[in-house]
Order: C-alpha cells, then sequence, then structure tokens
C-alpha cells in the first residue's frame, strides 16, 4: 500500500498517466441567476461579451468626478444616463507594460484582454472571452459570436497567437449564419440535467448526516454556530436543485427579418447605423440561445472612422489635431469618442430591449466595454477605460464609478473569470500578475 | 485580564506599584515554587473556524505546493485584539460557504487534470477502470484522515465511500469516486471546524483536557499554522502525547521545522492586525507613493524583521522595538528614502535616519494607525498601548467634537499637538487623551503613511513626551522607553497565549500567566522559549470541567 | 539632392560660455524636502524631457511661406529618403522668433535664434527644420517621445558626484546614463522621487564628464552620448556630440535645464522620421515592414514628408563639418527636468530581468 506522501505528490504523474477528462462546469452555479430564479422559477443562463472601442476616452469628458453610486454623469457618458443603474465606470486601472515596449493600440487591448503585455498580436495566452467561453460556451450552437462594425475585418478574441477569431463584418452575412444556417429553435432542445449537479447536491446533503453527532459534541453557544453551517449547505443545495431543472423556456422571440446590404464605407455615420442592426441581431441570437458569448469591435483599435467630406480619420486626427487651447483637449477628437459612447449607448439599449425572465436580456448578460488605450495621442496604456453592463443574473454589482488608481488592469479580468465560473485563483503575468478580485464587482 | 484597563496616567501608575508589591509579595511566599507551574485552570473546549492561511497551508500540506485554492475567504472576525480568539465565534454565512465548495471543487478538479489521484491513492488504479470499493475506503481513511486530524469514523467512512459510488455510477469518468470523495471531505465541517474533544482527566474531577487528537491539533495549528502530520497524527493514536518526554519530543520537532516561521508571522500578523490593510485607503493627491504593493510590501517587511530577528537570530523580542536593520523592496523604499539596489525582492539594509527604529516606525504600524489623509496620534498611541501594552482604552464619548481636530491648519494650529490641545481642555476628553497621545504624538515626526517629516504647517513638530513615567525628547528615547516597558514583554506572553488557545484569559489564570511571564523574562524574552513554555505547560491542554468551572452555564441541554 | 555648403565654423562649442541661460520652471513636488547631498552625490531620475522649440507665441510670423504638409497619396520614402526629389510641401522656420535653448558655440551666428530671458545666440537648428510643421507647434503631437519613457520603455538618469557645496563647487563629476528600469509612478501618473534605478548594463549609453556649479546652476563639459528611446515598438538611438547638460539645481530638490549638443544628420533623421536602423528588444534590427511602415504612418499623421524632412536636416545642419566643409550634425537641444533618485549600478541582462513580483501576501 503506498503511503500519503507529500513528496510522491510533487514529482508529478507517477505512472506517466495524465487523464484529459473534460469537466463541465462544476462551480458556476453557485450563483447563476439565482435571482431570476427567485423572481420566476425559471433558470436563465448568464451570457457574456465584451465590446471594444478605439482609441479610449478623453479623461476630463469621461471619468466621473467622484466614485460610489452618486457620481455625477460626465459628459461623454450622459446618454447613459437611462441605464447608469445597470452599468459599472471603472476609471484607471492600467496595463503594466514592465518594459514590453507598446505597439500602439495592440499592446493595450491584447494585454487588458490576456494579462500579458506582447509588443504584437503574438498573444501568450488566450484571451478572457476565450477563457469563459470554454466555461459556458461548450452547449450552444457557437461558441461564441464575433463581429465588428466599421468594415475592418479584425478581431481581438485570440486562443492562440496570430489566429483571431473571426470577425463577421456584413449584416446579411451574420444573419444568414445565426437565423438561416443551422437555426435552432431554442425551445425544441430537450434537456438532460448536469449528472455533476447531482452529485454535487448529493454530497452536501449527505452532510447533514453529521448534524447530529456534531451537535452533541459542542456548548449552546457554538451549537447555533453548527446549525448555521448546516443551514447554510442547505441553501447551496436548494440552488443546485435549480440547476436540475429544465432552463426556462424562450418566451416572445421572433425570428428578425434580414438586414438589407450595407457598405463598408467608416463613415460614423454609416457605421452607427450599421452598429445598431448588428447589436440588434446579435441580441436576438443571445434571447435564443445561438451562442452565450460574443466580442463586438466598433471600430479598430487604429479608428478607421471618419466624418464624410474628410481625409483623416479618427486615429489620425488624434495624432495630427492640436489640443484646442481653450477646451485643453482635441475638439474633432472629442466628436468620435462621444460618438463611440453614443453607440455603446445602442448596445446596450439593443440588449435591454428584450424581455427576460423578470428583467431584460441585459440583466443576464454580462459585457465588458474597454478600449486599447486611455489617450490615444499618446498611445497611453495606463487607465483604460473600461465599463461593464449587467449582472449576469446576479452574479456581479452594477451601478457606480470605482477608480482603479493605477491597479493592475488583469483584476476586472480576474473578476470576470471568477465569476462566470473559470477556475483560477490568480491572471496575468509579471506587474499584471494578480490574485485580487475587484471586491466592489462582487455581490 | 480586564484589569488593566486604564483611565488615567494617575491610575495606571498606581496599578504599575500595586502588581509589582503583589508580585514582591507573591514572590515571597511561594519561593520554593516559583519556576513550577501553577495548577492548570483551563477554560471551553472551543469550536474554531480554520483560518485562511491555515487552509491554504493544509491544502499545501496534503495535495503539493501547486494546488489553487480559489475561493475568496471572508474577513476574519476580530476579539480581544485577535482574529485567533474571534475564530471561536466566526460561522458560516451561505455565501462564505459557497466559496469553500467552490475551492473543493478546484482542488478535486486540478487533481484530475494533473492526474495526481494515482499518487494519493494508496492502492494501485488501473487506468480508466472504475475504482472498487477497497480502493474508496483506503483513500478516505487516509486522505480523511489527515483532513479532519483524526480517524475517520465508520459512520464517515460509509457515507463517503457511497458518495464516491453514487458519482462514479452517475458520472462516467474513472476519477469520478475519488473526486466527489474528496469534495465531501473538503466541505465537512470536520475539515473546516477544529471541534475540540474532551475527555476526562483521571486525577481530577474539576478538569478535564483535550483528547489526544485535539492536543495534536492544537500543539501543530499553534506551533506550525497547520494542520499536524503524519508524525504527530500517530504520537496521537498512541497516546504518546500524554507522556511528557514524548509530547516534548514532538514539540521540539515543530520548533525545529521550517513551519515555525509560519507559525510566528501568523501569530504577529494577527497581533498587529494585519488583516485591516484590506480597508485601507489613503488619500493619493496627498500620499502620492502609497499603492497596493506598498501596502503589502510593508506587511512583510515587519514580519520579515520579526521572523529575521526573533527566529533567525533567536533575539530578545523585547529589540523589535529598538530594530534599525531591516529588508526594503524598491517601493517601500521611496516612503523610506533609501536605495534599495535589488531590483525585484528583498535587500537588507538599515535605517539611516536616527529616529526611525523599532517595528513601531514602520510604514505597516504607521500607515495602518492614521487617517486616509493624515497622521493620528491619537489612533497611534492607542494602538500602541492596546496592540504592545495589552491596555485597553475606552471608545471616546458618542458626543465628541472633532471640528477642531479636523479643521485645516491656522496661524497658532499647525500640528497634531496643537490640534489635540484642544481635547486636552474638556474633561471628557483629557482623562484617555493623556493616556492615547504621547505614545502617539511621538511619532508624529511620520506623515500619514509613514514617510519622514521635521515639520507640519511649516512648524517644528515637538515629539518629547513621557510613557508612563519614563520622559524622552524624541523617538529614539520613546522606543526604549517601550523596550523596557515592562508591560511590553508581559502583553505579549498573554496574546501568545490566547492565540494558542483561541479565547480570552480568565481570571484564575492570572497564576499561570505571571509563571509565563517570569519564565519569559528568565530565558531572555526568547519568543521560541515562549512558545515552547506554553506547548509544554499542562494548562495549554487543559479544559474545565463544565460541570464545575465557571462556563457551567454552557452545559449541554438534551438534543 | 545635394547639401549646400556653408561657412565654416569653430567644430567644438566652447565651455564655460555663459552663465545666464534660460530660468526655468521650478517645479514643485508634494512632500519633497529640500535637496540634500547624500556623500557629495546628487542623483536623478529624468522625469520630463522634450525638444526645445518656442512658447508658442509668434509661431505664425515664424514661417512666412507657410507650414509643412504630407503630400497626400506620395511615395513611401522613408527608407531611402536621399532618392526623394526635392519636397515643395516643406517649409523651415525663416522668420524672426524667441527660441528655447543654450547657446552652444559661444557664438552669435546668422541662423542662430533669440532665446529666453535675454539669451543669444541659441544654436537650435533641429527648431528650424520641424518648426513649420504643425504637428511639432504648440499643442501638436511631434513632441510626444516623452510617453514612452513614462510608460517605463526607456529612461535617462543624471548623478551629480563629488559635490561639496550645491550652490557653487567648481569640480564635480556628472554620468548620464540610459536607465534599466522603468520609471517610478505614483498611482495619479507622476513620477515619484527616491525610487532606486540601475543604470543600462551597455557602457555606450554610459557617460560623464566634469562640471562646475555656479549659482546654483550646473554646467559641464562636452560630451558625446547616445540613449534609447521607442517608437510603435522599436528602440531608436538618439545620439548627442559635444552636449552639454546646463541645468539649475532646485531647491525642492529637482534640477531643471537644456541637455544640447549636435546630432548626426543621418542619426537625428533615424531617431525622429526614417527609423531605418530601429531595432527590436533584442538588439536585431527590426522587420523592414515595421520601420517602412512605421515611419511613414507618422509622417501621414505628422503632416510631412520623410524626404524633406532630411532634404531640411542637411540644409539646416551647423555642427562637425567634414573634410569639404560639410556640417555633418545638426543642433539640437531638449528640455529636462529631474527628480531625486538612487542610482545604482546592478548587473541586469533585460530591461525584463525579475521583474516579476511575488509581493502579493497569502
Amino acid at each position: 500500500m503506498k503511503k500519503l506522501n507529500r513528496r510522491g505528490f510533487l514529482r508529478g504523474t507517477l505512472n506517466g498517466l495524465t487523464l484529459g477528462v473534460a469537466l463541465p462546469v462544476l462551480d458556476c452555479f453557485l450563483t447563476d441567476s439565482g435571482k431570476a430564479f427567485a423572481d420566476t422559477g425559471a433558470r436563465i443562463p448568464t451570457r457574456f461579451g465584451t465590446w471594444i472601442w478605439g482609441c479610449g476616452h478623453i479623461p476630463e469628458l469621461w471619468i466621473p468626478s467622484s466614485q460610489g453610486h452618486n457620481y455625477e454623469m460626465p459628459p461623454h457618458l450622459a446618454s447613459l444616463q437611462p441605464y447608469r443603474h445597470k452599468l459599472a465606470v471603472l476609471s484607471g486601472f492600467d496595463v503594466k507594460l514592465d518594459g514590453v515596449p507598446n505597439k500602439p493600440h495592440v499592446t493595450g487591448c491584447l494585454g487588458l484582454r490576456t494579462g500579458v503585455p506582447v509588443p504584437n498580436t503574438t498573444v501568450k495566452a488566450p484571451t478572457l472571452d476565450v477563457l469563459i467561453a470554454d466555461v459556458i460556451g461548450a452547449q450552444t450552437r457557437f461558441r461564441s459570436i464575433e463581429l465588428s462594425t466599421s468594415g475592418a475585418k479584425k478581431s481581438y478574441s485570440y486562443r492562440g497567437p496570430d489566429s483571431p477569431n473571426p470577425s463577421e463584418i456584413s449584416p446579411m452575412d451574420l444573419y444568414q449564419r445565426l437565423f438561416v444556417d443551422g437555426f435552432q429553435n431554442p425551445n425544441n432542445r430537450s434537456f438532460k440535467p448536469d449528472p455533476e449537479f447531482m452529485v454535487q447536491k448529493s454530497v452536501l446533503s449527505g452532510v447533514q448526516e453529521e448534524r447530529r453527532r456534531l451537535l452533541k459534541l459542542v456548548g449552546t453557544g457554538d451549537r447555533a454556530r453548527l446549525d448555521e453551517y448546516f443551514t447554510s449547505i442547505r441553501e447551496i443545495e436548494q440552488k443546485l436543485a435549480f440547476q436540475l431543472e429544465p432552463p426556462a423556456p424562450v418566451e416572445g422571440f421572433s425570428l428578425p427579418g434580414a438586414p438589407e446590404a450595407w457598405s463598408n464605407d467608416p463613415t460614423m455615420e454609416n457605421v452607427m447605423a450599421k452598429h445598431k442592426v448588428m447589436a440588434e441581431l446579435l441580441a436576438r441570437a443571445l434571447q435564443s440561445q445561438q451562442t452565450h458569448v460574443f466580442n463586438v469591435l466598433l471600430s479598430d483599435t487604429a479608428s478607421n472612422l471618419r466624418r464624410p467630406g474628410t481625409t483623416s480619420t479618427y486615429h489620425t486626427l488624434t495624432h495630427e489635431e492640436p489640443e484646442d487651447l481653450v477646451l485643453g483637449y482635441q475638439r474633432e477628437v472629442a466628436w468620435f469618442a462621444e460618438q463611440s459612447m453614443f453607440a455603446w449607448r445602442d448596445f446596450v439599449a439593443a440588449l435591454d430591449s428584450i424581455p427576460e425572465g423578470n428583467g431584460t436580456l441585459l440583466d443576464n448578460c454580462i459585457v465588458l466595454a474597454h478600449s486599447d488605450c486611455s489617450v490615444a495621442k499618446s498611445h497611453a496604456v495606463d487607465g483604460i477605460p473600461m465599463m461593464i453592463a449587467g449582472t449576469g443574473g446576479g452574479r456581479i454589482k452594477t451601478g457606480f464609478h470605482l477608480a482603479g488608481n493605477a491597479d493592475p488592469i488583469t483584476r476586472v479580468g480576474l473578476t470576470l473569470q471568477q465569476v462566470m465560473g473559470v477556475q483560477t485563483s490568480t491572471w496575468g503575468t509579471m506587474s499584471m500578475q494578480t490574485n485580487r478580485a475587484v471586491t466592489d464587482l462582487l455581490v | 485580564m480586564k484589569a488593566n484597563l486604564i483611565l488615567s496616567n494617575v491610575l495606571l501608575g498606581k496599578f504599575a506599584v500595586l502588581t509589582l508589591l503583589v508580585g514582591l509579595v507573591a514572590g515571597c511566599n511561594e519561593l520554593s515554587k516559583d519556576t513550577a507551574e501553577p495548577d492548570p485552570v483551563g477554560g471551553p473546549a472551543l469550536v474554531r473556524v480554520l483560518t485562511e492561511s491555515q487552509y491554504r497551508a493544509t491544502i499545501r500540506d496534503i495535495f503539493g505546493e501547486d494546488v489553487p485554492v480559489n475561493g475568496r475567504f471572508n474577513k476574519p472576525i476580530r476579539s480581544h485584539g485577535l482574529n485567533a480568539v474571534g475564530s471561536s465565534e466566526a460561522g458560516f454565512s451561505p455565501a462564505a460557504l459557497e466559496q469553500y465548495v467552490i475551492s473543493a471543487l478546484g482542488i478535486a478538479e486540478h487533481l484530475v487534470d494533473e492526474g495526481r489521484f494515482n499518487e494519493l491513492t494508496p492502492c494501485d488504479l488501473p487506468a480508466g477502470e472504475v475504482v472498487n470499493e477497497r480502493c474508496l475506503r483506503e483513500f478516505v481513511s487516509e486522505v480523511g484522515y489527515r483532513l479532519f486530524r483524526r480517524p475517520v469514523s465508520d459512520e464517515q467512512l460509509a457515507r463517503f465511500v457511497s458518495q464516491a459510488q453514487f458519482a462514479q455510477a452517475t458520472l462516467a469518468s474513472p476519477y469520478a469516486g475519488l473526486r466527489y470523495a474528496l469534495v465531501s471531505m473538503l466541505t465537512a465541517p470536520e475539515f473546516l471546524l477544529r471541534v475540540e474533544r474532551v475527555e476526562p482527566r483521571s486525577h481530577r474531577d474539576d478538569l478535564a483536557e483535550l483528547d489526544a487528537y485535539s492536543k495534536a491539533e492544537r500543539l501543530s495549528f499553534f506551533l506550525a499554522n497547520t494542520s499536524p502530520d503524519q508524525a504527530l497524527l500517530e504520537a496521537a493514536a498512541k497516546g504518546a502525547l500524554d507522556i511528557p518526554e514524548k509530547l516534548s519530543q514532538h514539540v521540539e520537532r515543530l520548533l525545529d521545522a521550517p513551519t515555525l516561521d509560519a507559525a510566528v508571522r501568523a501569530f504577529f500578523s494577527d497581533m498587529l492586525g494585519f488583516g485591516a490593510f484590506d480597508e485601507l485607503v489613503k488619500d493619493l493627491d496627498l500620499y502620492p507613493a502609497y499603492n497596493t504593493t506598498v501596502a503589502l510590501d510593508a506587511q512583510e517587511q515587519t514580519l520579515r524583521d520579526i521572523v529575521r530577528h526573533l527566529i533567525k537570530q533567536n533575539g530578545d523580542y523585547r529589540d523589535l522595538f529598538t530594530l534599525r536593520t531591516t529588508e526594503l523592496t524598491r517601493p517601500l523604499g521611496v516612503v523610506y528614502r533609501l536605495p534599495v539596489a535589488s531590483r525585484n525582492g528583498w535587500e537588507l539594509t538599515k535605517f539611516q535616519e536616527p529616529n526611525r527604529l523599532g517595528i513601531q516606525s514602520h510604514l505597516s504600524f504607521l500607515a495602518l494607525h492614521s487617517h486616509p489623509g493624515r497622521s493620528s496620534p491619537t489612533l497611534r498611541g492607542a494602538s500602541i498601548r492596546e496592540i504592545f501594552l495589552c491596555q485597553e482604552v475606552p471608545d471616546p464619548p458618542a458626543d465628541v467634537d472633532f471640528s477642531a481636530v479636523q479643521s485645516a491648519p491656522t496661524d497658532t494650529i499647525k500640528t497634531g499637538r496643537d490640534r489635540l490641545q484642544m481635547h486636552n481642555n474638556e474633561p471628557s476628553c483629557s482623562g484617555c487623551h493623556k493616556i492615547m497621545d504621547p505614545p502617539g504624538l511621538v511619532l508624529e515626526n511620520f506623515d500619514g503613511i509613514g514617510q519622514f517629516r521635521q515639520t507640519e504647517s511649516g512648524a517644528v513638530i515637538d515629539a518629547s513626551g513621557d510613557l508612563d513615567g519614563v520622559t524622552y525628547q524624541d523617538h529614539q528615547g520613546f522606543a526604549q522607553a517601550l523596550r523596557n516597558h515592562r508591560e511590553a514583554p508581559r502583553c505579549v506572553v498573554e496574546k501568545m497565549y490566547r492565540y494558542a488557545i483561541g479565547r480570552d484569559t480568565v481570571w484564575k489564570e492570572r497564576y499561570y500567566m505571571d509563571y509565563l511571564i517570569k519564565s519569559f523574562e528568565e530565558q531572555g524574552y526568547r519568543i521560541t522559549e515562549l512558545m515552547r513554555s506554553i506547548a509544554l505547560s499542562e494548562n495549554f491542554f487543559s479544559i474545565a470541567n463544565p460541570a464545575v468551572a465557571e462556563f457551567a452555564g454552557q452545559e449541554e441541554e438534551s438534543l | 539632392m545635394i547639401p549646400k555648403y556653408k561657412k565654416s565654423r569653430p567644430r567644438c562649442p566652447s565651455f564655460f560660455g555663459r552663465w545666464g541661460c534660460a530660468m526655468l520652471t521650478v517645479m514643485v513636488l508634494p512632500n519633497m524636502t529640500v535637496a540634500q547631498s547624500v556623500e557629495g552625490r546628487l542623483d536623478f531620475v529624468v522625469s520630463s524631457i522634450r525638444y526645445a522649440l518656442t512658447n508658442g507665441s509668434g509661431e505664425a510670423a515664424a514661417c512666412p511661406n507657410g507650414v509643412s504638409r504630407h503630400t497626400q497619396g506620395s511615395a513611401n520614402m522613408c527608407m531611402t529618403p536621399q532618392r526623394g526629389g526635392i519636397d515643395t510641401h516643406m517649409n523651415v522656420v525663416t522668420g524672426n522668433i524667441k527660441v528655447e535653448g543654450i547657446n552652444l558655440d559661444n557664438r552669435a551666428s546668422d541662423e542662430d535664434f533669440e532665446g529666453f530671458n535675454e539669451v543669444q545666440g541659441v544654436d537650435n537648428q533641429f527648431y528650424r527644420v520641424v518648426g513649420c510643421t504643425p504637428a511639432y507647434r504648440q499643442g501638436g503631437q511631434g513632441n510626444g517621445f516623452e510617453t514612452e519613457m513614462r510608460t517605463g520603455a526607456w529612461g535617462l538618469l543624471i548623478s551629480v558626484k563629488g559635490v561639496d557645496d550645491m550652490d557653487n563647487d567648481d569640480h564635480v563629476r556628472v554620468g548620464i546614463y540610459a536607465n534599466s528600469d522603468p520609471i517610478y509612478l505614483s498611482a495619479k501618473r507622476d513620477p515619484l522621487p527616491y525610487a532606486t534605478y540601475a543604470i543600462h548594463q551597455d557602457t555606450q549609453l554610459h557617460a560623464e564628464t566634469d562640471g562646475v556649479i555656479r549659482n546654483g546652476k550646473l554646467s559641464t563639459r562636452p560630451i558625446d552620448f547616445k540613449f534609447l528611446s521607442t517608437v510603435n515598438s522599436m528602440l531608436v538611438h538618439r545620439v548627442l556630440r559635444d552636449a552639454r547638460l546646463e541645468a539649475s539645481i532646485n531647491k525642492d530638490g529637482t534640477i531643471s535645464g537644456y541637455l544640447a549638443g549636435y546630432s548626426p544628420v543621418e542619426a537625428v533623421y533615424d531617431e525622429n522620421f526614417g527609423f531605418r536602423n530601429a531595432i527590436t528588444k533584442d538588439g536585431s534590427l527590426a522587420p523592414e515592414r515595421l520601420r517602412s511602415r512605421s515611419a511613414y504612418g507618422k509622417s501621414l499623421v505628422l503632416g510631412y514628408n520623410c524626404e524633406g524632412m532630411y532634404q531640411a536636416l542637411w540644409n539646416q545642419a551647423d555642427g562637425h563639418p567634414d573634410d569639404f566643409g560639410r556640417f555633418t550634425s545638426i543642433s539640437q537641444q531638449y528640455v529636462v527636468k529631474g527628480i531625486p533618485a538612487f542610482i545604482v549600478n546592478v548587473p541586469t541582462a533585460s530591461l525584463n530581468e525579475e521583474l516579476t513580483r511575488s509581493g502579493e501576501l497569502k
């Protein structure tokens, strides 16, 4: 008989046998739509997505002047006022370069998404959407859906180096892919409870057998503490029981109509309108559970957006437009920055307009919106603006502004992975390595 | 020991004299007994929650260094100045317990992913085959023995094995049974809680004592901050811990083990209240050098100095208050204004500023006991008294007017001393402030995060004062006074004992405290000697017999 | 394009010429005490650096021929600027305007500028070249190379040793070194004083020279040195010959002044516009595509043509004449500020070595 031996554990695999057992989601049950269940008795999946806009923000117009719930909506976020309680505004979190050369518009974006700064698109780790899709994306038709609305066939969703998950750039192609080829009616799917949850429930209910025996061992005061333990176990069991119920039927879903053809013209006006159409298609796809994970690129990080009749793109403007000496920032650049927030408002509205359970589709999503840099003219990657919309069915808290005070931006990615059920206690490398979740987001 | 509550300097002085006299008289009367341990007193058996560091250390010891612990632990409860005492009061909310479930699932999953179950299982696992019942039983017995710190009972064994078999039947994966047997054990109350068991003592009916496994548990968490190892459990099984020579061998073994550092760190991190760093906020306009790295490194700096001085160099505990050697990282160097050549990591160096000496002049003390935007002589003074001298300072009166203390500098009110002067004209304030302020005002040469300064608002800072009768001109003098304060060693002895047993001391234990303090003094204030004295004392394992002791109120009701 | 000849002038600027150079804004940092000379040594990390240009007033008068601009749809000549035709969209400063900087050659020549605070004979031909390109005018982006210093990609250290008297000292030893550590910033992104930095292990990026302190102003003997900066993830060398540091040692512990010298024309073209010899982090030549596109992209967004800059640099060159009297370098001045630091010399193979932290406590 082999003895338990710590050195043995450290030696690694004893017989050279490594089992690649595919494990289903083990722990996302714990916070999964508990609220939705309480309200409606139905189980609704949590969706996760990212929404990227290029060229950062104008800090004085974007960062709220105070933290917490009662912050005053800054000018560039004013249009999001109706959604402020569903939104967390995160400022001042840094991509730490540790001396890695900053490839403008790439290093910041991928550093935020992979936890590792890279001087090119040779990512050294998967992006966080891929890590989350590995946990929640397996049961749906598409592991994830990527789309780009400015005509640039780009994506910042990477599983491995230099091979992004390609984006749809045409609303027609997106429609074809989602709702024509192989579309699945979500209500025709059969439900089989996940046996892992059955086992977990049985494990926890077995603990109650200890109750009587343990209570006998302790005094009155400690008895109350032990009782709290057993009551808490019961509560977790109930959450598991909920996972064994069939998911809520999708209600009120109707197939969207086919969109018209759109040009790839990167004028802001065209992109805004196209983005709205694509956002609505995506929302329908999320509602009908064709996918649970998505990545939207409003404009490429070195943004090709432009205004009709002008030669300069948004990106070149960030470098060539002088600062307005009175305003203290670049006037034209600010226009694009604000338009980008209007587009974000449109996206949030598209998700929020679809009722689901006792709330909306947005309530059951967690969408991380972020840019690639903080101030585009200098390509700074400290203080990259971010927002989170939706609570994922009560997995996180929203409604506040939090200043990161130069903490590594990976704290946000770590938190989102953890609440979405990715088993990880640390994320990122070097100065961006962190084991500290953003507690303000946690329920 | 509520007797240490002090209300004024005068009272303090009297108290000190009185204690001194009592000590002398007692010394004369009990001359023959002064080196012997007084009769054990004992308190109640406790139910203690494993602390985060104990949980992590246990998982590491049993399953290996790289096993992830993914749960987020609840904020510990602090009681009588120690989280260790709070651990006997904490419970498990559903949210807190969920984190342990997450952690358990993650650990089990990791062990499968890494193919580790083969090593964890006493029997040979044929690849891909369902694990048989004999093998499951052996696995549960062995791993459960370590996790529960005592043998798995027959009922438990049957339960875990049947759960494993259910998992195997339900899930078609070869390791499902082992995986869920492990999850069951890692979420069991016997693992997460230290439920102390009692057995009667043969020659005394007013006293009981811990059973052998609870003894092993107390010893191990006290001296190693982790679960008992195989050797200690075996000793418990054989009854060896009831035999003084054998017990002594195990105590010596633990005191020589590398885990002693972790135990000493855990104690001082608890005593110094480092848990409060999680919620510490500083105004970044006023203190641009403060950030989370500085906050983490500051705690580590103090713990490193403590371990280096007390363990590696076997130094006098009291010298912690005058220590000039320290270890720094570059972020700390910015705040201390010292060069740190090592790019990443720790560098042994020495404070240059004459008034920077002792752990009370570390950022970990100065920043923690300050306001977000300014230093606080009151918070610092009260903390010096409570943390290092075990003198309780009452809460401020409810109707106190803080406006003067918080106002912006004026022509006449510039320094912290000027602001506090306001209180001294207020009889309801002055009593306590006369106690709290002097040890805080001497630290006014350090700003709200601990950076050295000569002046505040343009006025030169007056750091002079007196500590319970010893006058000083500056922090150098104060550090000496604190080092030589008779309550300083007494305090660490009391806290160490409370920490070890998980509860406050009771009145009847005062003779035992005197005994520990005396031995501590005779042994040159060596912390490992103190730990040895506690671990080898009869008091350490004694439990008051609920039927006769003052804890009679807690006797069991019928279930 | 053949650069035209100019009247020959002394090659080396004279030392200890004038004392009255421009007074610079004193930077006040919170919580900073008066500078202290520890063992006669003052260490600084450069916290701010930019080209000496103008203060913005009268910029219009500086360019009577109009501003430079990029020729839309023009060919990318950045790798081979010498092959480009004469750039008619390039304009240089010809008008009268006050310019930042010091008098490098202790003369007041025709092409010298009037400086601020009554300094005469400011040698700053680099300004003459870029001064009519909008991106290098006030509020423009041409002067933003400091950003990457703030992100920690490169840095400069200044040490002053042998200081007996911080106001007047006849002999001090001044070192200028490339920094191998990222600059240490506060949460609000301000460089923090009293951080420790290691000098770069490449001795080519070290320079040491003698200096004097007069009335609180440090002045060094001329010295050749080079340092690194980054552009679009590549490293470029910045080269100065016969350079001098003239800076005030301020009472708040900071240092502020000019770092000025003559940059070889081909080098100054590469550091700013062409990137022909830009390298990657491991020291190898960066991919041609990256160099070429970065250079052309910069010309596009900052509004000039590579060949135009190249031609103007040769035309305005004013230092180090070759055997035929042709000037091969151009006066270039940086405005620098430094904050107190500790400078150490510890072996390190790379910027990233051992930067991994394990500081998060369990």
